[in-house]
């Protein structure tokens, strides 16, 4: 993301503004994105887990039952 | 306590002529004759007991609880603690040897390949020129017993009595260091240590591999520094790592402990011949220094980039191969392909943490000059005529001080101070052990 | 299992929360640094001018406190040595404008990765900021606890203090939630709370602390977590770092700690070596922080002064000493039971003086340690006869009645920072038997007590018959203990704050 400051058409004041913008874009954007992937695996980690246990839980239960 | 079986009564029996010979006892062996031992023992002479029954060499709870029991007279349960104790060792087919009067080389470490500062080449250089009838140890796989450097397998174990011992390395693995400790402490040897500073425990953060990992079997320099507080004597590698164990030392006061008499006893270096220093083209300079401690690349790239920058050609070597792989990649560095002598106009060493650098005791001994850190080993160069010190992580120094290098090339030589030779150094370390 | 802490998510738009964050940051930052950002408006233009403003600020202040204060704020995590170097590194190399451009990217990743960017910082200037990280958190409640929680409530009534705890998640200080404060200051006031989980402490919208100016103390061992951001704290940023120095027994001692151990302890000594103050809590503990910082100091670079200010006693709650149910004597031994306190060796003096016909009751009050036999050896002696009984678990109200009714009491320890039980016996009255050199020597010697090697069985065997035989020793001590006054909280919390907020020395 960093831009040149020889960049013939902005003032250096500009472009450094812009910088401040593209802090925020860049930050919030790329944030946004590793919390989707993380609920996205944890979402995944639960459903796997739920598909795990829960015959698994049945299984003990039979077996407590005898 | 715990009924022990008639194999181990057997197995105690089978040790218990070498240790009555080593006390000179005449009696006849038998449990009769040990509970005599036990009864009139002096505490070095219960750890050997301990160590020649157990074929081990005994942490410290078995000695004080045996010495407790002879205390309170109570002899029948001590040789109930011992052949529960030779149980527990799980030694059944070893032999055992005592070493009675000769100087003992523990060169365990520098077999493990673990280091700090030039330990490798301290262990080489006392280990050839060691005194005539020195047996060279190591420790068994398990960690609790000595035998022969070169013995096959850990079989015939050694206690050593009446005897001097060196370690010219670490002894930082947790389970030996405790076994260690204890042989310092109780057993009436005289035990002697290389000292080479305390780093790992003040600047951590540069020493990685020396105890911060969390894992049980890691080793932790805390050990080898609590070894070195029950020897007869510690020899500092260099007035820094002196200087660092008078402090270390004076924290024992805590625990009602007088630390060790300290030597200082530099290492020793060949002679070398002054090599011609290139009088045109780049710059050569050789980077000292494996690692984060002991070389700083990060300012040393930082230094050669602004040298590029302003147009001053420099090659540097690095002296390690085994230095920081992701920097000794960097462009800035010919890694490892200096052939055999070929000479260098300059070394830098902007080792952070440093007590010792053959490195540098070399190149200033064949009169290369040096860029030093003002650190550590660096500070005991600084002020001399070739050497010329920065502050550390100073890449804006370092990088002024190599182009003057390159400005005055040829023109300034450190005098050499006279070191003495390996030879020299390892005959006054032995001295000092076997005295 | 404790409370899950969850935290709410307001609705703004990420962009939205992310830039407004980052703006309160700069103009933050601008005001400690360079002034008043009155004509400032919420454009980035004005950020930018102003961030310009503070890293022109930062080269001519010659130091690096101002550097460290900009990164600090505008990534939201305090810089390591690494960092600080990287950026020192980079102006060096680079024109102004192009710097400028490279702080931000490089910023910007720090903050992607490793901070909280959505999150407002709160400068803490030209105050205290205390560190009661594991206090707030947790509810243990032992050595360094009771200290902390002692003397941080003392501190807080009347004085600019800030008490903050570690963040984990952004790698900087904030702010206690409620019920951590109560964990700190007021300790046994307030039923005592779960500790909470913090699995969503991500979502906390509450400031950072950036300390500038500053005095930032740290009355615990710091975590093994932060320790690397506080050495780079004590050594680039503005603030001064105090911290009370207990003792250094896992480095000294690892053959009496549980094993591995101490690594924790490590990284927090390298913290602390870029302080400028230990307060050692002995003339014992603070000859140890010197001894280690001597050998820090033969690097050559800065070591902290170290100088003592000597913990407080309890005077213990006041009860009427209980009438033992038994006619023998009691002897008391309070501490945990690990190999440094030497437990073992009482109990083999006490079975030689029973065996030589001396009657008393040996009663042990402390927590499980780790192993070193004493278990197995007092089972021993119980199966014999003898009247030996370990208390674990007790309140202080069972503890200070067992020293007040004890004959004596016994704290033969091999390695100690201080030595609460000797301070503690003789402050309710009971003479004791302890060690001769170190931190308990120093207390013993105002009275009230013998002391012995602790590494030799016969002394301490010898000093405990005498106490048993010897009623007009007894009664000496017993007037020594009763003559002398305990130093109180008060007056330990007062000379803390006036070490560590004292100017530095020229």
């Amino acid at each position: 993301m960093v831009q040149s400051p020889e960049r013939a058409s902005d003032s250096i004041d500009d472009l450094k503004a812009e910088q401040i913008r593209l802090w925020t874009e860049y930050v919030a954007d790329t944030r946004e994105a590793i919390d989707e992937n993380r609920q996205l695996v944890l979402d995944l980690k639960q459903t796997l887990s739920w598909r795990v246990t829960r015959p698994l839980r049945a299984v003990r239960g039979a077996g407590r039952a005898r | 306590m715990r009924r022990v079986g008639s194999k181990t009564r057997r197995l105690l029996l089978s040790r218990l002529p070498v240790l009555m010979d080593a006390l000179g006892a005449t009696a006849a062996p038998s449990m009769g004759a040990l509970r005599g031992i036990i009864g009139s023992a002096s505490r070095e002479e219960l750890w050997l007991t301990a160590a020649v029954l157990t074929a081990t060499l005994p942490e410290g709870g078995l000695v004080r609880r045996l010495r407790r029991l002879q205390d309170l007279g109570d002899l029948n349960d001590a040789l109930a603690v011992l052949l529960e104790s030779v149980a527990e060792a799980k030694a059944p087919g070893r032999r055992v040897e005592v070493l009675i009067g000769v100087p003992v080389l523990d060169l365990h470490g520098s077999l493990t390949g673990r280091r700090i500062g030039d330990s490798e080449e301290v262990a080489r250089t006392l280990t050839s020129h060691a005194p005539a009838d020195v047996v060279q140890v190591r420790w068994t796989a398990e960690h609790d017993a000595l035998v022969r450097l070169d013995a096959e397998d850990d079989q015939a174990v050694l206690v050593p009595w009446k005897s001097s011992y060196l370690v010219p390395d670490l002894v930082d693995q947790v389970d030996r260091a405790a076994r260690a400790h204890t042989l310092f402490v109780f057993s009436g040897n005289r035990c002697f240590g290389v000292g080479y500073g305390v780093g790992p425990l003040t600047f951590s953060e540069l020493f990685p591999e020396h105890g911060l990992e969390k894992e049980v079997s890691s080793p932790r320099y805390s050990w080898n520094m609590a070894v070195l507080r029950a020897s007869a004597g510690v020899l500092a590698v260099s007035a820094t790592a002196e200087a660092e164990l008078r402090g270390w030392f004076a924290m024992l006061n805590a625990l009602g402990v007088e630390g060790p008499p300290i030597h200082l006893e530099p290492l020793g270096l060949e002679p070398a011949d002054v090599p011609n220093a290139s009088a045109d083209g780049p710059l050569r300079v050789l980077v000292l220094g494996r690692d984060a401690a002991g070389a700083d690349l990060p300012t040393v790239v930082a230094a050669l980039d602004r040298l590029a920058a302003d147009g001053v050609e420099v090659v540097a070597h690095l002296g390690d191969p085994g230095a920081e792989p992701s920097l000794a990649q960097h462009p800035a560095f010919i890694a490892d392909d200096r052939e055999g002598d070929e000479p260098v106009d300059a070394v830098i060493h902007m080792a952070p943490y440093s007590t010792h650098s053959l490195g540098l005791d070399r190149a200033i001994a064949a009169g290369i000059p040096a860029v030093v850190a003002e650190t550590g080993y660096g500070l005991e160069w600084r002020g001399r005529t070739g050497v010329r010190a920065v502050p550390m992580h100073d890449e804006v120094g370092l990088a002024e001080a190599i182009g003057s290098l390159a400005r005055a090339r040829g023109q300034e030589r450190p005098v050499h101070p006279g070191f003495r030779s390996p030879a020299e150094y390892a005959r006054s370390v032995w001295s000092i052990v076997t005295s | 299992m404790g409370r899950v802490v969850r935290g709410r998510r307001p609705d703004l738009n990420t962009r939205e929360r992310v830039g407004q964050a980052l703006h309160q940051r700069i103009r933050a930052l601008y005001e400690v640094v360079v002034g008043p950002a009155a004509l400032a408006d919420d454009s980035d233009a004005s950020a930018a001018r102003m961030l310009q403003e503070v890293l022109d600020e930062a080269e001519r202040d010659g130091g690096s406190g101002v550097l460290w204060a900009a990164i600090a704020a505008v990534s939201t995590v305090y810089p390591d040595e690494t960092r600080m170097l990287e950026a020192q590194r980079a102006r060096h190399s680079m024109s102004r404008d192009r710097y400028f451009l490279w702080f931000l990217s490089w910023s910007a990743r720090i903050a992607t990765l490793e901070g909280s960017p959505w999150r407002p910082v709160q400068f803490v200037v030209d105050s205290v900021l205390v560190d009661v990280d594991r206090c707030a958190r947790y509810n243990r409640h032992t050595g360094i606890q009771r200290v902390v929680r002692e003397t941080i409530p003392r501190w807080y009534g009347n004085r600019s203090v800030t008490l903050a705890r570690w963040d984990f998640e952004s790698h900087a200080y904030e702010s206690l939630p409620p019920e951590d404060e109560d964990r700190v200051l007021r300790w046994g006031q307030v039923p005592k709370q779960s500790e909470a989980l913090h699995l969503d402490d991500e979502h906390r919208e509450e400031p950072l602390f950036v300390p500038h100016r500053s005095r930032v103390v740290l009355p615990e061992v710091a975590s093994h977590e932060q320790n690397r951001l506080i050495q780079a704290l004590g050594r680039y940023s503005s603030n001064r770092v105090a911290a009370i120095g207990y003792d250094c027994i896992p480095l000294t001692s690892p053959d009496m700690m549980p094993r591995p151990g101490g690594t924790e302890f490590l990284s927090y000594m390298a913290a602390i070596r870029e302080a400028e103050l230990v307060a050692g809590i002995s003339v014992a503990a603070t000859a140890e922080f010197r001894g280690y910082f001597q050998a820090v100091a033969a690097q050559g670079g800065h070591v902290p002064t170290v100088i003592e200010c000597e913990l407080a006693v309890d005077a213990g709650p006041a009860s009427n000493s209980s009438t033992p149910d038994h006619a023998d004597p009691t002897i008391v031994v309070v501490g945990s039971h690990e190999p440094r306190k030497n437990h073992l060796a009482i109990l083999h003096a006490s079975e030689r003086l029973w065996r030589e016909g001396l009657r008393f009751r040996l009663d042990f009050y402390g927590s499980p340690g780790f192993s070193d036999g004493f278990d197995e050896q007092v089972h021993l002696l119980a199966k014999r006869g003898r009247p030996v009984a370990v208390h674990v678990g007790v309140d202080d109200t069972t503890l200070w009645a067992a020293y007040r009714s004890a004959r004596f009491s016994v704290f033969p320890s091999l390695h100690e920072g201080y030595g609460l039980p000797v301070s503690e016996s003789i402050a309710s009255g009971t003479p004791v038997v302890t060690t001769d050199y170190g931190s308990t020597r120093e207390i013993a010697e105002r009275g009230g007590a013998l002391t012995i090697d602790p590494r030799d069985d016969a002394a301490l065997e010898d000093a405990m018959k005498r106490l048993l035989v010897d009623d007009a020793l007894l009664d000496r001590l017993r007037q020594e203990c009763a003559s002398l006054v305990p130093r109180s909280w008060q007056q330990y919390a007062d000379e803390l704050w006036d070490l560590v907020t004292r100017e530095a020395a020229a």
